[in-house]
């Protein structure tokens, strides 16, 4: 498993979809990945990275306080697999002393680790398989826009 | 505290957002309430009145899973407040015994009973003062053109022609 931080999320100049690009956290040749995600969860996780203060809850702030509420802790998520064209997650979730694993899609589990500040797993075939190298995209990126 | 049901999300024609309709459960007057909400959550709201299958969890699904997963009990929902322009909700969760309110804006609270069967309701003194009479909404539809296209529909199926 590798950890990977939220780097930058853009619109897909092609579909316009927006695209969230997960970095490797720690290592020389930084790879990354892509994840296309749904407009409501790109606002959730670019909301949290910017910092924006919210007048209300929104539905990943609720989903924290919940989690807090009832006692229980989400302890890492972890993005575990790619099938057809989709990325599978877990939450891992500790509640009296048990641990669980939740079903989520990445954009959902991302939202939620970035408010509650814990650390988010790639499997390393899944990068293996489906990373770019940092500096080759950051290019593209930069030549489009 | 009354007991409401969700009666129709349509979208508000002159703002072009969402709109959910809320109508009295018991009563031989009910009265409604109109509660304005964003569009990933009329989604999510949407989706789950209609029952369409979603090949993977949506965020409202996640977050009921989380709670069942940790054995916790959505009991209730209730919009519970009214300040300047926005409508207050708490979800009331049980666990182990113990009672816990969250406060959520009206849109994740509603989202959230849909998936849970839980029961909404809403303030005696939030309906009585932002509420409407059905009978004065149907008056009023007559001669108020403004109004009309919101309501028009009231008591029909309106969701399944509900499109964003």
């Amino acid at each position: 498993m590798v950890e990977m931080k939220p780097a930058y999320i853009k619109a897909d100049n092609t579909s316009n979809y927006p695209v969230l690009i997960l970095e490797e956290k720690e290592s020389e040749s930084k790879r990354v990945l892509l994840i296309w995600i749904g407009e409501s969860e790109a606002w959730a996780i670019d909301s949290q990275l910017k910092e924006e203060s919210m007048p209300r809850p929104m539905t990943h702030d609720l989903m924290k306080n919940i989690v807090e509420a009832l006692s229980a802790t989400v302890t890492a998520i972890h993005i575990y697999a790619f099938k057809e064209s989709t990325y599978y997650a877990t939450l891992k979730l500790k509640s009296d002393s048990e641990e669980y694993d939740i079903d989520s899609r990445p954009s959902d589990a991302i939202a939620l680790a970035l408010r509650c500040d814990v650390p988010i797993y790639l499997d390393e075939a899944v990068l293996e398989q489906n990373g770019f190298s940092a500096s080759e995209v950051m290019k593209n990126i930069r030549s489009a826009s | 505290m009354v007991e409401v049901k969700i009666e129709v999300l349509t979208i508000d024609s002159n703002t072009g957002a969402p709109v959910v309709i809320l109508k009295e459960k018991e009563g031989e007057s009910k009265r409604i309430l109109l509660i304005w909400i964003g569009e990933s959550e009329a989604w999510a709201i949407d989706n789950k009145l209609k029952d369409v299958p979603m090949p993977r969890p949506m965020t409202h699904d996640l977050l009921k899973n989380v709670i069942d997963t940790i054995s916790g009990k959505v009991q209730s929902i209730c919009v519970n407040a009214f300040e300047k322009t926005t409508f207050y909700a708490k979800v009331t969760l049980e666990l182990n015994g113990e009672e816990y309110e969250i406060d959520s804006r009206p849109s994740d609270a509603f989202a959230l009973a849909l998936r849970c069967d839980a029961p909404i309701f809403v303030d005696e003194e939030v309906i009585e003062e932002n509420g409407f009479l059905e009978a004065e909404v149907r008056k009023e539809k007559d001669r108020d053109v403004d109004t009309k296209d919101i309501l028009e529909n009231l008591d029909e199926d309106v969701v399944k022609n509900y499109t964003v």
